[in-house]
């Protein structure tokens, strides 16, 4: 939660800011596709039963969107209004294969344990979007840095969750982390004593509704906290940035 | 004269034990009030005054002007002189008040020349009966307000059953039992009447079971007029039996369910109060504008049935019967029954044609809160419309009044039995007539939209007929125009006007040249 | 008005929402003490230690939600969810299961809902399936009751109860399984296929499981009370108990290939099939409005039982049936508005 809440101070002085900057907010924050869209659920609830998983599918999809986004907007000047889509899922397609092949030759452990998951990338709907709503729009530098601050905010919302997931469910953080960084990370695995037994709910999907859930009525109340204050700092108070 | 008991139920209800129900209150005759009051809207008519204030009106006058809906008319209940035409309380409106006609009595009570409508019923053909009838505005006292004249006229299908609705089955009221043992005979004679006008063939009245006082009375007054077409029924004592349509389940078994109305089953209910009107009407040719109202409660001394002016402030009722303490604002005043009465705070709302009974209750020691709707679906056991309540409510909390209809809120007669059973003590009848009136209005409102809309549907199609007709009208114009040059033309080939036209540009040429500014552009 | 509201009232009782918790309370008397003479007193300490929890959850809930605690206290709802949630779980379960069952049941159960009357879902059901899924080991660890032949051990008393279930005293392992044992529902669906017949016939009671047909019919005869008192009405329990025991007598058919061999008695009279159909279905606020609408949700309990029992990975499938149930009830309301019609019986048509 902690890179997360860092990236939350700068909303204040939106309509100072370059585009750039503001590609950042919105998708490590703002409009993040986790916790506002609420995109790509499917995978988010579905393995983000621990850190490493979480890392490995939200780095499998941070490559894919990026060279996705990276492919659309390079194109975008030729691609055909009636056959767009057809066309991004192609490049969707051919991307997560490669990661898929890619995983399977290099960390298979993690390929194993995620399965299925990561040809369901393919699905979605988050970097479908990205590709139809910026990438097809904007020029290649910009559709990178949206790709990079969308990927990394999802990633970063499949992180926390997958920790507070394992935390709970386990009570360890970074268990089985060789099989994504290597085997010198086997012994980062961090244990917790809390209690005898962890709570079975949290590593099954409805555990994983409800901690999103929290975590989406923690971003708002955050919001609603920083909100305040900003309205109350400047009392003639211009409209609050993230009610636009 | 042998009571027939009938055992037939209708669904839902309430047993209720009323420990007044056998005793009958005394009736008292009321003065001229000093100040008379008429809303301009009630719950089935509204009024425009044909009157303004300052002017003086004769008993039986006529106040409003003609609507072409047959509405019955507004008559003044005395004479006396207009005051104003303003706002005032009303315990039939949700807001708590309507605009209203107040009378300053004059205590004179003169008739007005043209208030007796006829001198003898019977001579009077059925079309002037019936005129007749809608001119006297009498409306039904059960409480509905309904104008007897649009319940005879609304019928679809020959009147076969006129049902004398002699029941009181909701406690604290005891102005119909009043009635029923002072003046059954004109009741009777009311219902001879009426059931000769609508060519009923058998009338049954009707009675709740455990008034053996007055069923003693109505018997004996029925022997007396011996007749083979009216039966007595005594119908179970269930709330609400004394409701139209419940009635009407339970004596012919027919059962009638919201919007449909018993007359297009060829059945007539009508109050026992609302008869003896009639027949003091069809006796004497003036229109009947008095009414037992019952006046009781927790805070009245004197519980008694007041035969009061139609239009009299309830203050001037609730001063003859006499309160235990002072009045205060926490005294609660309900206009209608205990249970389906109309919870009201303004003493001085008048008495209209349907108020039926008047309780004002000593401050509530412990009021009831209200908590939230368990489901626990007594109220759709109660219901004798067979709503389900709880439903009803969820929807108009949820801010859905129209999601309410779905479920049936129209039908809902507001008797209250779901109020009663509310493990939650939720005032469930107060939000359904509440939603409903708004819906009401929304109503209105579109109805409104829809008539200008519709008019400026006409406006617009009325200006283009315009355009074409006059379009049409220059076509007309420029052909026997070009007709006559044609003609001319071959006449003499050099136009008549060419010249002229000429010698213009020449002039004007001319002037132009003539003209000072002119030289500063050569 | 006043006066008559209480002469209304008197007719149909019992009077507020507080009075209609408090029959419900009373009416699960004979199954608990049937329960606490085959089970010992753990269950009684289970009650205390729900009721506990519940008091203190209600009143931080309300105090958060800034309303009267006093009337949220008096209505009894949080009291009768303490009550079902305690009777679910086993005796002697450890004390943190019940308090986390009720937090369960009370915090995202009702009061995110909106609190009494707002819930989708029968919060004491939710906070039993919760524990169930996080905890399968302790959950299923039921006591054997009292007297049963295969075991002469005496159950523990209150005091060694109480120790057991703080935490301060362990039982080794030994004595643990034999004071436990699976329940009668448990060995039936574990049941090698040809010692089925001997496993049920070994569970048989006079006319249920051993033991359990005991706690059911005090529930039975309970919820016949809350019938007879107008708390409830027939329309769920007897839905629900005709569609399981047709379920029963189906599956005993040879012919439709699974021949169970549980007959319907025995299903009716295991596990906690009276407790669902008087007491957890019955919650108003969670189920079908109309009767026409609580006819169809009780058959689909009935039908979920039957189907959890048989094909389910858990051997008491109440909970589960009740609350996917509760996920149909908008649907069922949504069809089942009742509208009266006119009718003429003198002229049909």
């Amino acid at each position: 939660m902690n890179t997360t809440r860092n990236n939350q101070s700068p909303t204040d002085e939106l309509p100072k800011n370059s585009p750039k900057q503001n590609l950042w907010q919105e998708g490590l924050w703002r409009n993040n596709a986790g916790l506002v869209q609420l995109l790509g659920l499917c995978p988010l609830l579905a393995v983000s039963n621990s850190v490493i998983n979480g890392l490995g599918l939200g780095l499998a999809t941070l490559f894919t969107l990026l060279f996705s986004n990276l492919i659309v907007s390079l194109l975008r000047h030729r691609l055909q209004v009636e056959t767009r889509i057809i066309v991004y899922v192609l490049i969707i397609a051919s991307l997560v294969t490669v990661v898929e092949m890619l995983m399977s030759a290099f960390l298979h452990e993690i390929y194993l344990v995620l399965g299925l998951f990561i040809p369901l990338i393919v699905t979605n709907c988050m970097i479908v979007g990205r590709a139809e709503a910026f990438a097809s729009r904007n020029r290649v530098s910009l559709a990178v840095i949206d790709a990079l601050a969308t990927g990394i905010g999802f990633l970063l919302v499949l992180v926390v969750l997958g920790g507070l997931r394992e935390l709970i469910g386990y009570g360890t953080l970074f268990r089985d982390a060789h099989f994504l960084l290597g085997e010198q990370a086997r012994h980062w695995v961090i244990e917790f004593d809390f209690y005898d037994h962890g709570l079975l709910i949290a590593l099954l999907p409805p555990g994983a509704f409800f901690i999103l859930g929290l975590m989406v009525a923690a971003k708002n109340g955050i919001d609603q906290l920083s909100n305040r204050t900003h309205v109350s700092d400047r009392t003639h108070g211009t409209e609050p940035a993230n009610l636009k | 004269m042998k009571p027939q008991h009938l055992t037939n139920r209708f669904q839902g209800g309430l047993v209720v034990s009323d420990p007044t129900a056998t005793k009958v209150l005394p009736v008292i005759a009321t003065g001229l009030p000093t100040t008379v009051v008429l809303p301009l809207q009630t719950s089935h008519n509204s009024y425009t005054p044909n009157v303004d204030s300052g002017q003086a009106v004769l008993k039986g006058q006529r106040l409003d002007h003609l609507t072409p809906s047959g509405a019955s008319p507004l008559l003044a209940p005395t004479s006396g002189v207009i005051k104003s035409i303003a706002r005032y309380a009303c315990s039939q409106s949700p807001g708590g008040a309507v605009n209203s006609i107040i009378i300053d009595v004059d205590g004179e009570d003169n008739w007005h020349p043209d208030a007796q409508l006829f001198h003898d019923w019977h001579q009077l053909s059925r079309d002037s009966q019936l005129t007749a009838l809608q001119a006297s505005a009498l409306i039904g006292h059960g409480g509905g307000g309904f104008a007897l004249y649009r319940k005879l006229t609304s019928a679809t299908k020959p009147i076969k059953t006129l049902i004398v609705n002699a029941v009181e089955c909701e406690p604290m009221i005891n102005c119909d039992a009043a009635l029923l043992q002072t003046a059954a005979n004109d009741i009777i004679a009311g219902a001879f009447a009426l059931a000769s006008l609508c060519g009923a063939d058998n009338t049954v009245i009707a009675i709740e079971n455990g008034k053996q006082q007055i069923l003693q009375s109505l018997v004996e007054s029925l022997t007396d007029n011996t007749s083979n077409n009216m039966t007595l029924c005594v119908v179970p004592d269930i709330y609400p039996v004394g409701a139209e349509r419940q009635l009407v389940e339970v004596v012919c078994g027919v059962k009638v369910v919201a919007p449909d109305i018993p007359s297009r089953h060829g059945i007539l209910c009508c109050n026992a109060a609302t008869l003896a009107a009639f027949h003091s009407f069809v006796s004497t040719g003036y229109p009947s504008l008095r009414r037992l109202v019952t006046v009781a409660g927790s805070a009245i001394q004197k519980p008694a049935n007041f035969d009061a002016l139609i239009g009299t402030p309830i203050k001037d009722l609730v001063d003859i019967a006499g309160m235990h303490s002072p009045m205060t604002a926490e005294h609660s005043l309900t206009v209608g029954g205990s249970i389906c009465g109309t919870g009201f705070y303004d003493f001085n709302a008048p008495v209209l044609a349907n108020t039926n009974c008047i309780l004002v209750d000593k401050p509530d020691k412990n009021p009831v809160t209200e908590v939230a709707c368990i489901r626990c679906a007594r109220c759709s056991d109660v219901c004798p419309a067979e709503l389900l309540p709880q439903q009803m409510h969820r929807h108009i909390q949820a801010g859905k009044p129209e999601d309410a209809q779905a479920f049936g809120l129209d039908a809902c007669i507001e008797c209250g039995c779901c109020d009663q059973v509310c493990p939650s003590n939720i005032p469930l009848t107060a939000s359904f007539r509440d939603s409903r009136a708004t819906l009401r209005q929304r109503h209105q409102i579109e109805i409104a939209a829809n008539e200008s809309a519709r008019r400026y549907d006409m406006r617009q199609q009325r200006l283009e007929q315009k355009t074409l007709e006059k379009n049409r009208r220059l076509m007309e114009r420029k052909r026997a125009l070009q007709k006559q040059t044609a003609s001319t033309e071959q006449s003499s080939p050099q136009r008549p006007d060419a010249d002229a036209i000429k010698a213009a540009m020449m002039r004007s040429r001319q002037r132009k040249k003539n003209r000072p500014g002119n030289d500063s552009t050569g | 008005m006043q006066s008559l509201s209480a002469i209304v009232k008197q007719i149909v009782s019992p009077v507020g929402v507080g009075q209609i918790m408090c029959t419900v309370l009373v009416a699960l008397l004979p199954g608990l003490l049937a329960h606490t003479y085959f089970f010992g007193p753990g269950i009684v300490i289970n009650i205390v230690l729900c009721c506990v929890a519940s008091v203190l959850i209600e009143t931080v809930c309300i105090k958060l939600r800034k309303r009267s605690v006093y009337t949220a206290l008096t209505d009894g709802t949080a009291i009768v969810t303490a009550f079902l949630l305690a009777l679910t779980l086993p005796p002697l379960a450890p004390w943190w299961i019940c308090v986390l069952g009720m937090l369960v049941a009370l915090l995202p159960g009702k009061h995110l809902y909106g609190g009494t009357g707002h819930n989708p879902f029968n919060p004491a059901m939710l906070g039993y399936a919760f524990l169930l899924i996080c905890f399968p080991l302790e959950m299923t660890q039921w006591l054997n009751p009292a007297n049963i032949p295969e075991t002469q051990q005496l159950l523990p008393g209150l005091i060694d109860s109480i120790r057991i279930t703080l935490g301060s005293s362990h039982l080794d392992t030994a004595h643990w399984d034999a004071i436990t044992m699976a329940t009668p529902l448990d060995k039936i669906k574990h049941a090698a296929p040809e010692n089925l017949i001997s496993t049920v016939q070994g569970s048989q009671g006079f006319i249920g499981a051993y033991a359990w047909e005991w706690s059911n019919l005090g529930f039975l005869l309970g919820g016949l009370w809350m019938l007879w008192r107008r708390v409830i009405s027939w329309h769920i329990p007897v839905s629900v108990l005709m569609v399981l025991a047709l379920c029963y007598a189906v599956s005993n058919i040879p012919l439709a290939g699974s021949a169970v061999q549980v007959t319907p008695l025995f299903g009716l009279f295991s596990g906690a099939a009276m407790l669902g159909a008087f007491f957890i279905a019955t919650d108003p606020v969670s189920a079908a409005a109309s009767r026409r609408g609580q006819l169809i949700y009780g058959a689909g309990i009935g039908f979920l039982i039957f189907i959890i029992r048989e094909f389910g990975g858990y051997p008491e499938g109440v909970a589960f049936a009740v609350l996917l149930m509760n996920l149909t009830v908008p649907t069922i309301d949504h069809y089942c508005k009742v509208k009266a019609k006119s009718r003429d019986k003198h002229e049909p048509g």
